[in-house]
């Protein structure tokens, strides 16, 4: 893939989280990927790995069905080869409880045959 | 216009200068008006409150180097596109007073101009941080229903 392929693919894996459409979603994802939010489990309730697609799918419908995105920007978008690092900014609407919060995200996603096989996320772990 | 070579290592300089504690480095690693951010809620206080100046920048990271050690540091990733450094770095984080330590992942984002860090935003694992700072009330009370 080349850099506005890859650059694609990112924008259109933002795009499907923010509508919660998971059908893009499993598009996305390989057979193997590893889905991770960088974090300690024992203090933060976001620190999360799932491996395999199924796991995955399962991980991002929980959050999907809890999260719900709007107001998402990309800030930075470096792609290196087929590996890309995005920063990112969103307000967050937990759905349960309605609360509100505006934040920054990242992520380094690595890809293969046009889709992720790895993509790490970076988040305020202390904000739950 | 600083060339891709330059900036990968600038950046992989400025991560051993963090492990080392080299000041010098640090210091002549960043510009006079640089800007440094952890990102997180402007709730968690000091942890991410942004920084500015390069005199206040070095004085966070002698109070970092002097809080906390770094040891069995690996950069996992390092993307440089333009101007702009991504890098993914993993090492355990050792508390000096109490010797807690974790294995944790940190993400930086810095923009270079001129050979010198002119923004650096880091994320890290604010709940861990925040619970070895001892004030994240989120994790004292979850350290109060563990006990």
């Amino acid at each position: 893939m080349d850099r506005s392929e890859i650059e694609a693919l990112v924008k259109r894996l933002y795009e499907a989280r923010v509508d919660g459409d998971m059908d893009a979603l499993s598009e996305a994802f390989a057979d193997n990927a590893r889905y991770q939010i960088s974090g300690s489990p024992e203090v933060s309730m976001l620190a999360a790995v799932a491996e395999g697609h199924e796991t995955i799918m399962s991980l991002m419908r929980t959050i999907t069905d809890t999260f719900s995105l709007s107001d998402v920007e990309i800030l930075d978008l470096l792609v290196d080869g087929d590996k890309a690092a995005v920063r990112w900014r969103a307000t967050v609407n937990v759905m349960t409880t309605g609360q509100t919060v505006t934040t920054e995200l990242a992520a380094f996603i690595q890809i293969a045959d046009g889709k992720v096989v790895s993509f790490v996320e970076f988040l305020d772990t202390a904000l739950a | 216009m600083t060339r891709s070579s330059d900036i990968e290592g600038l950046v992989r300089g400025l991560c051993a200068a963090r492990v080392a504690g080299d000041m010098d480095v640090l210091r002549r690693g960043y510009a006079d008006n640089a800007t440094f951010r952890i990102v997180g809620s402007p709730a968690w206080g000091t942890l991410t409150a942004p920084l500015t100046g390069h005199a206040t920048i070095m004085a966070r990271f002698e109070a970092m180097i002097a809080g906390f050690a770094l040891s069995d540091f690996a950069i996992l990733n390092l993307f440089v596109d333009g101007n702009q450094a991504a890098v993914r770095w993993r090492a355990t984080v050792r508390d000096a007073d109490t010797k807690d330590h974790s294995t944790t992942e940190v993400a930086q984002f810095l923009e270079v101009e001129n050979g010198k860090v002119v923004s650096l935003v880091e994320f890290l694992d604010t709940a861990y941080a925040l619970s070895m700072l001892d004030k994240a009330p989120a994790a004292s009370a979850k350290t109060e229903d563990r006990s």
